[in-house]
């Protein structure tokens, strides 16, 4: 008695009182781990894998990282490595740095990923991003940072590819992002309201976020099961500023997040995922479509319409960003051809937030997207193991880059085309149209 | 308006550019490379880096990246890795400062660990961690003994090196009055801390110069409880503050610094030491230590605390029992003055004489940096993974040179220079 029991009971007293915060966020950590990477023992993990927007994981995130650092040891990880990165260094770069010097990338970062899945390790890619770091920048010295970035990256994606390694991408918000997404907030509760919203997309706060996340993929996968035994050829859509027909590459597979990697790992590539994919036939688009939200690639492209012949934008247009917009374009051959096409219904829970997020993992997840460039070789029969000449031949389009735009709406009509020619309602009015 | 601390800040990153580095255009720059068992740039000092990068854009530099540390996550790793694991080593940190060094790029360390974080962990995790970061670093060590390109070492607080620097002060003014510290001895608080640098340069050029023309064959340290001489190699070479990289830049490689070193002849220490200030290494402490040596090797070691790991330390290797520098430092040395132990090699070995147990610098020869393996070794130099100093010197000491005739003449007395230049 005495001492010892009431040191227990304080003991007891603080873990109570451990916040709900505090609780979501090492539920979060878990899930991270357990769903988004599946971490198996004696596998290395990376942390913070560069991207075009990030060089690695914001600091500010530390405390994040170090939960997610201790479950994958628990999980029986080797050794946990993260890249870090400080988005103020970032734009000290853009503010001082010589012009011409912008092709200069730390190819060290590049190749720690190459390596990771090389051995079929793990990383995790973190899309926590001020959309306003570099506004009013140069946006050829931007995009001239971001090209040298897909070039480097290369080899590194080349391997996620072809099934090497397992990857999955979270987000977390930041400070100067959450200014950004909610500006009618006091600015002292935008952290909290923000990570309340993530907690709340990626169903953190189920009693067992894990099997909450079992039975959301597995309706995600009911779909695209549906859609995979339709075989349509094409995709029709229509809404305001859009008529645009997508033809589809024989063998093509709708797919959800869910990736079941070369050496037999299954995990979830996105945290939150919302979306069922596959990958269009290059050289068969025609028509016009319409994007219905902005997309902060460092430079905001918003306003965006394309015109499509035979697979290929010949038409571009954009109220802001165009000139990055027609860089992007001419990147390389492919770089003006569509490599992924996505379903989200309007109805999803991150679109019914109604909240503009400025960030391609969150805002791709409310809406219908397509991405130009790079296709999907997971997308095609047996494509994993397509040489690259029999990828483009079965009509996969091959890029540098692959970035998603979104372009759902409420007003947004989706047909399939049969190989009879007849359509098939998928979407109506921004909502699944057949029960699976 | 800037406050003073802000103002500080940007002349210490401008000494550290245009001193310490002397960042040349069209360089890249690596903040944080690995040293020992500090892995990078803490966290916590973004403040710093974001002004250290923007003065070295400036100044030209092509790109700049950083290399940053998070240590909460060493303890994390060594409290939940699965056995067995504790050989892993982040190859890469080392292979991308290689590269920065063959392309005759910059780095700049900062060596910054606080000496309580690893306390009550399990020590042997904790040496495999550090014989493993000692082995993965030697390629790194091997350009760097070479001086192939511009490289510094500065410091700056961190929380918890703080609380042990200053446990007297209040918790929240640790880290100010450690700035504080730092700026002094670092001579930011002058009007114009770049010329102070250059002055100060100098003056240790001047004594290196001297004693250089000497060519003394050993150096006999003599106070209460030291008797020791120490051979010094044929063509040795004295070095002080600025160095110049094989690619032709003059570079200060230590802010601070005061001493003026060179190579000991690695078979040709007699007598025994006793050590003034205690030693601190990657989370070991010894205290109250004597070494005593023969034919160059360490024969005795006792210690009041920490013997065991100081023994540990000597076996790391062949060379670990051996010397690989010789330092001398006023006693007045601001740090010196300062009266504070900080647990730190790059500070505290400015406060004092020192030898270094370990590893020798090729730079110490005449010509060094073209010297092989075997020819370094035939000279007399010491190899070994470890590079430790251990502080002897005092307000007590004398320093004597002994010429090739055996004449003795007078280096230091009472702890200060005893020859004018």
């Amino acid at each position: 008695m005495g001492v010892h029991s009431i040191i227990l009971s304080i003991n007891q007293v603080e873990s109570l009182m451990k916040s709900e915060f505090e609780k979501n966020l090492e539920k979060y950590a878990k899930l991270i781990v357990k769903v988004g990477l599946n971490i198996q023992p004696g596998q290395r993990l990376l942390i913070g894998s560069p991207r075009r927007d990030a060089n690695g994981v914001p600091i500010e995130l530390a405390p994040l990282v170090r939960l997610i650092t201790k479950n994958a040891y628990q999980a029986g990880a080797k050794f946990v490595e993260v890249l870090w990165e400080d988005d103020q260094v970032r734009l000290i770069r853009y503010q001082y740095a010589p012009r011409d010097s912008f092709e200069e990338y730390p190819t060290w970062r590049t190749d720690a990923k190459f390596e990771i899945s090389k051995n079929n390790d793990a990383m995790l890619s973190v899309a926590a991003v001020n959309p306003d770091l570099l506004t009013g920048k140069d946006s050829d010295l931007i995009f001239t940072a971001h090209k040298s970035f897909y070039n480097h990256n290369k080899p590194a994606a080349d391997l996620l590819r072809r099934g090497m390694g397992t990857w999955s991408i979270f987000t977390a918000p930041i400070k100067a992002w959450a200014d950004k997404v909610f500006p009618d907030i006091s600015s002292t509760e935008r952290m909290t309201k923000f990570w309340d919203v993530i907690f709340d997309i990626c169903r953190v706060k189920e009693e067992d976020p894990i099997t909450a996340w079992e039975n959301h993929i597995n309706q995600l996968v009911i779909r695209s099961d549906f859609l995979n035994k339709k075989k349509y050829i094409a995709l029709k859509y229509n809404a305001p500023g859009t008529d645009l027909t997508i033809g589809l590459p024989k063998g093509h597979i709708w797919k959800c997040a869910n990736r079941t990697t070369k050496s037999g790992i299954t995990q979830i590539v996105n945290l939150p995922t919302e979306e069922i994919y596959t990958t269009p036939h290059k050289d068969k688009v025609d028509g016009v479509i319409s994007f219905t939200k902005p997309l902060p690639l460092e430079v905001l492209i918003d306003g965006l319409k394309l015109e499509f012949s035979k697979g290929k934008v010949i038409e571009a247009s954009a109220k802001k960003g165009e000139k990055y917009l027609n860089k992007l374009l001419k990147t390389d051959e492919g770089a003006s051809r569509l490599g992924e096409v996505a379903l989200v219904p309007n109805s999803s829970p991150i679109s019914q937030l109604g909240i503009l997020f400025y960030n391609g993992l969150i805002d791709e997840n409310a809406s219908c997207h397509i991405a130009l460039g790079n296709g999907i070789k997971g997308c095609l029969k047996n494509g994993l193991d397509m040489s690259k000449e029999e990828f483009a031949a079965a009509g996969g389009n091959q890029c540098l880059f692959h970035i998603d735009f979104m372009v759902g709406s409420e007003k947004m009509n989706i047909d399939g085309i049969k190989q009879d020619g007849a359509a098939e309602p998928i979407m109506r009015k921004g909502e699944w149209a057949f029960e699976a | 308006m800037s406050t003073e601390f802000e103002q500080n800040l940007e002349k210490f990153a401008e000494v550290i550019i245009k001193v310490g580095l002397n960042l040349q255009p069209g360089q890249r720059l690596l903040i944080g490379p690995p040293i020992f068992a500090v892995n990078g740039v803490s966290l916590e000092l973004a403040p710093l880096v974001r002004v250290i990068a923007k003065k070295a854009y400036q100044a030209g530099a092509k790109l700049v990246d950083v290399n940053w540390n998070d240590d909460i996550l060493q303890l994390i790793r060594i409290q939940n890795a699965p056995d067995g694991t504790f050989e892993e080593y982040p190859k890469w940190k080392v292979n991308t400062a290689v590269k920065f060094a063959e392309t005759g790029d910059a780095m700049l360390v900062i060596y910054a660990d606080n000496p309580n974080l690893l306390m009550n962990q399990d020590p042997e995790k904790i040496t495999t961690l550090q014989q493993m970061a000692f082995q993965n670093i030697e390629p790194l060590m091997n350009y760097v003994v070479k001086n192939t390109t511009n490289w510094t070492i500065i410091t700056a607080p961190i929380d918890g090196w703080v609380d042990k620097v200053f446990p007297e002060q209040l918790q929240k003014d640790r880290k100010f009055k450690f700035w504080d510290t730092l700026f002094e001895i670092c001579r930011i608080k002058n009007e114009d801390p770049v010329s102070a640098w250059k002055k100060h340069v100098n003056q240790l050029t001047s004594r290196k110069n001297y004693l250089n023309r000497k060519q003394y064959n050993a150096l006999k340290f003599e106070a209460s409880g030291t008797d020791l001489k120490i051979g010094l190699p044929k063509d040795h070479l004295w070095q002080a503050a600025s160095m110049k990289s094989q690619n032709g830049i003059n570079f200060v490689a230590n802010i601070p610094t005061e001493e003026i070193f060179t190579i000991p002849h690695k078979d040709k220490t007699e007598g025994f030491l006793k050590c003034t200030k205690p030693l601190y290494f990657s989370g070991g402490l010894v205290e109250d230590y004597q070494l005593k040596f023969s034919n160059g090797k360490i024969i005795e070691v006792s210690a009041k605390k920490g013997e065991d790991f100081l023994k540990k330390l000597i076996q790391t290797d062949e060379g670990a029992s051996y010397l690989g520098e010789i330092a001398l430092v006023p006693h007045k040395s601001p740090i010196s003055q300062s009266g504070l132990l900080f647990y730190n090699i790059l500070i505290d070995e400015n406060a004092s004489n020192h030898i270094a147990l370990g590893r020798g610098y090729k730079f110490n020869f005449k010509d060094g940096e073209t010297l092989t393996d075997e020819e370094f070794t035939a000279l007399g130099g010491n190899y070994s993974l470890i590079h430790i100093d251990c502080m002897f010197g005092s307000g007590e000491m004398d320093v004597d040179g002994i010429t090739k005739d055996g004449e003795v003449e007078p280096i230091i007395r009472d702890g200060e220079w005893a020859f004018t230049v």
